[in-house]
């Protein structure tokens, strides 16, 4: 019988469940109960979902959100989905920024950091971009 | 993008299924090439032009202007 090399789940998933995981155990480890429920829901919800959308049969849509890609196609969708994504976040913190100029100045800070970060962000994409085509 | 996938892919009795498992692609990439609705790379392309013993031109078609 042919046995298959590929892992239970994708890589990003593999983190992300293990980071999860591993800050509920900490929390745990500091009795913050409600910390560690808060992050284990979601790491075994997330181990689960991968699991699912690894499945041989699983639709395209179930692997694209579940972040389990398995061709060319998959991953293409995937880079279109996150392209929105990214957009829509560096949208909504232009505008983020303008009302915490004008409404909550405590937050400008904050505000201004993750614009600057999304930007930086996006100027390192489109510059391997560039490089790779 | 047009192409002879489905033609070819019938003519040997295989079910898009059995065709992505070959070439290790979804059944949905198969579909999503048959229909024109996704133009595959270079690379799966070419795999599947050889798998059907033919060349890449012989297997999808430019519609001309």
């Amino acid at each position: 019988m042919q046995k298959s090399n590929r892992s239970p789940i994708s890589t990003t998933n593999l983190v992300l469940v293990s980071t999860l995981c591993a800050g509920a155990l900490v929390a745990a480890l500091t009795q913050n109960w409600f910390g560690a429920l808060l992050l284990l829901i979601p790491g075994i919800t997330g181990l689960g979902i991968a699991l699912y959308a690894r499945r041989p049969n699983s639709r395209d849509i179930t692997r694209i959100n579940a972040i389990e890609y398995r061709d060319e196609r998959d991953r293409d969708l995937a880079r279109q989905g996150f392209a929105t994504v990214g957009a829509a976040a560096l949208f909504l913190s232009v505008i983020e920024l303008v009302l915490a100029t004008i409404f909550f100045s405590p937050l400008l800070g904050l505000a201004t950091a993750q614009l600057l970060a999304l930007s930086f962000v996006w100027g390192i994409a489109n510059s391997n971009a560039v490089k790779r085509n | 993008m047009e192409s002879e996938i489905r033609v070819r892919r019938q003519a040997v009795g295989l079910s898009q299924a059995a065709l992505g498992a070959a070439l290790g692609v979804s059944r949905q990439t198969i579909n999503a090439i048959e229909t024109g609705r996704y133009d595959p790379s270079l690379v799966l392309a070419v795999r599947l032009a050889r798998y059907f013993e033919s060349t890449v031109e012989e297997v999808f078609h430019i519609a001309e202007k």
